[in-house]
């Protein structure tokens, strides 16, 4: 029952902290979408150009999809090949799991770290057509430690939720369709 | 290094890691064996002075920050929107009016609303979903049999990424810099030759089995039916007029896209509610997310195994077996058609793209566009196969057929894509005269 309680712990963790990904994510992609758009009406139907949109749905598309990855973390929808792991007990299966996600917080450490180390650098150069407003890179150079930091998170609950929960809890999903 | 590389990364995936992770973490222990890094403390935890591990994030971001890649995103919401509007019975109707009255008249319905589909999303997953949901049961109680029903809808699916806007084109062209324009208008000659080959087969199915036909649409219904497909069926146009006419880039067509699909579903037809846009947004990003995940990591590798000559040793291996173009053609055909089958389409297409890309264009010959049509269409195929074909899993779940079942009925289909296929393949001409014609190739 006490490791059950924990279990669930993890994921109401999880879960909140998914939808502190999730929000700022909505609301990147929506302003994409805007920005992208009034680039073409200022364009075409207001015959001044943009300068930034390019530049600033870039920044945008950057931020949401790494805030993203998290998310798909949480929500286990980054996909592998489960042929071989699916036919193994699954009281294997768990600690195969466990392994490669103690593999992929290091492979998200390393990212998490050297990326703070380059937003850091980020502050003193300059953003190609932001520069007249005095932003500098580190503002879109950011998203990768901040990603990588939830991303570090979501794994190890993921890792307790594996651990303490049932198998019959698991959602596992499909295939992802572009 | 590339028997390392090769070694590490098989065994992740065989271990079920997510490929995304799998590859970041291949990369990050090739940079280690590159660098030389073999102390297991550095290598858990290398210092700011390990300059080469700056190379994962600088990689990473690099990988992602294309505004050629965001009219990806933009499909998929755009696509969203339109299913959630319902915008598939209005062309599923519309496609039997027009080809109902054939023998076998909903088998060649399911088939031309696939062309129609793909003008609104172009993946191939959705397409079988969407149209199987409706035109599979309907086809059941036409009198059809259960498995031809399932294996024309997942096999027409293949039409949708091949008939422009494609995401999968739109990661080719970005990643491997060639005109996405270009790509979009090679798309719909193979498409369409697909579509023809299916609707051959399947009158052919439908005369030997008997299947039912409709009563001939009159013009009165053609013209009603094209009036209530007509401003969903607009938007390829304005995507590729917009493009094909250098008044878009394909990014800035794609959000028109998504400007045009709201427009449609909130004003046109009301069925969309601004309450759905918070939720269509969230699986757009969601999915964006797992394909940015690969990208980026993809892009770490890519940069070592351009270090490390890889694309030159694969290529020279291929150019080992035979010096024969047609052969080497074959031969990468056979590989993606392979990988295809146990991998996901995107991971396949980012990861074997900046390899077999350069060995087609510089070794080969093959000109940059009708490389890209023949990987997307390749990698697709595999969509329909066994064991582990997308379109062939959810047929499944729509028939409630099994898998077996399935595959015994697909068969003759998946033996007519490949003949297109090929055709495609070995003629370049048919692929590259619409683009050439309307100068983007």
């Amino acid at each position: 029952m006490q490791t059950r309680s924990i279990g669930s712990f993890a994921l109401k963790l999880s879960l909140f902290i998914e939808r502190l990904a999730a929000y700022p994510c909505i609301a990147a992609t929506g302003a994409m979408t805007v920005v992208v758009l009034l680039g073409v009406l200022f364009r075409y139907v207001l015959q001044s150009p943009l300068s930034w949109s390019e530049e600033v749905a870039r920044y945008l598309m950057i931020w949401a999809a790494s805030l993203a990855i998290s998310i798909g973390i949480m929500r286990r929808e980054h996909l592998g090949i489960t042929f071989l792991t699916s036919r193994i007990p699954a009281s294997a299966q768990k600690y195969v799991a466990v392994l490669v996600n103690l593999a992929v917080l290091w492979f998200l450490w390393i990212l998490t770290k050297f990326g703070y180390d380059m937003a850091l650098e980020g502050q003193t150069q300059l953003s190609p057509v932001l520069a007249k407003y005095r932003i500098n890179m580190m503002w879109s150079l950011s998203a990768i430690p901040v990603a990588g930091a939830l991303a570090i998170i979501q794994t190890v609950l993921q890792i307790v939720v594996d651990l303490f929960r049932r198998k019959e809890d698991f959602d596992i999903k499909g295939m992802v369709d572009i | 290094m590339l028997l390392f590389i090769s070694l590490i990364f098989f065994g992740l995936l065989l271990l079920g890691t997510p490929i995304g992770f799998a590859l970041g973490i291949t990369a990050v222990l090739s940079l280690a064996k590159m660098s030389g890094v073999d102390q297991l403390p550095i290598l858990l935890n290398p210092g700011s002075d390990v300059f080469i591990f700056k190379m994962v994030s600088q990689r990473f971001y690099a990988g992602l920050d294309m505004f050629t890649l965001m009219a990806m995103p933009f499909f998929i919401f755009a696509g969203a929107i339109m299913n959630k509007s319902g915008i598939t019975h209005r062309l599923v109707k519309f496609s039997n009016t027009l080809v109902g009255h054939l023998r076998g008249g909903l088998a060649h319905a399911n088939i031309v609303a696939s062309i129609f589909f793909s003008g609104m999303t172009g993946a191939a997953v959705s397409d079988t979903a969407a149209i199987g949901t409706m035109l599979i049961p309907a086809m059941v109680e036409d009198g059809y049999d259960k498995d031809f029903s399932a294996a024309v809808t997942a096999a027409s699916s293949i039409i949708g990424p091949t008939i422009p806007p494609s995401n999968m084109m739109v990661i080719y062209g970005s990643l491997m810099s060639v005109s996405i324009a270009g790509l979009f208008a090679a798309g719909f000659v193979p498409g369409l030759l697909i579509a023809i080959f299916l609707m051959i087969l399947s009158g052919f199915i439908a005369k030997k089995r008997n299947y039912p036909k409709s009563a001939r649409s009159s013009l009165k219904q053609i013209l009603l039916a094209t009036k209530e497909a007509l401003l969903p069926l607009l938007m390829p146009i304005i995507i590729l007029g917009g493009i094909l006419t250098g008044i878009f880039t394909p990014t800035e067509a794609a959000a028109v896209a998504v400007a045009y699909a709201f427009i449609i579903g909130f004003f046109v037809l009301r069925t969309l509610k601004l309450g759905d846009i918070p939720d269509l947004l969230y699986q757009t990003g969601k999915t964006t997310g797992v394909v940015f995940l690969i990208i980026g990591s993809a892009s770490i590798l890519g940069w070592i195994l351009t270090m490390e000559r890889v694309p030159e040793a694969v290529a020279a291996g291929f150019l080992r077996v035979s010096d024969n173009p047609h052969i080497i053609l074959l031969l990468i055909l056979i590989l993606m058609l392979i990988v295809g089958m146990f991998m996901d389409i995107a991971a396949a297409l980012i990861i074997l793209g900046p390899i077999l890309h350069p060995i087609a264009v510089n070794n080969l010959g093959i000109d940059p566009i009708h490389f890209g049509i023949i990987m997307v269409l390749s990698l697709n195929l595999a969509l329909m196969t066994p064991p582990v074909g997308a379109c062939l899993f959810v047929a499944c779940n729509i028939s409630n057929l099994s898998l077996e079942a399935l595959t015994k009925a697909i068969w003759p289909f998946i033996v007519v894509e490949v003949i297109a296929l090929f055709i495609i393949a070995y003629w370049s001409d048919l692929v590259l005269f619409f683009p050439r014609l309307v100068g983007v190739g």
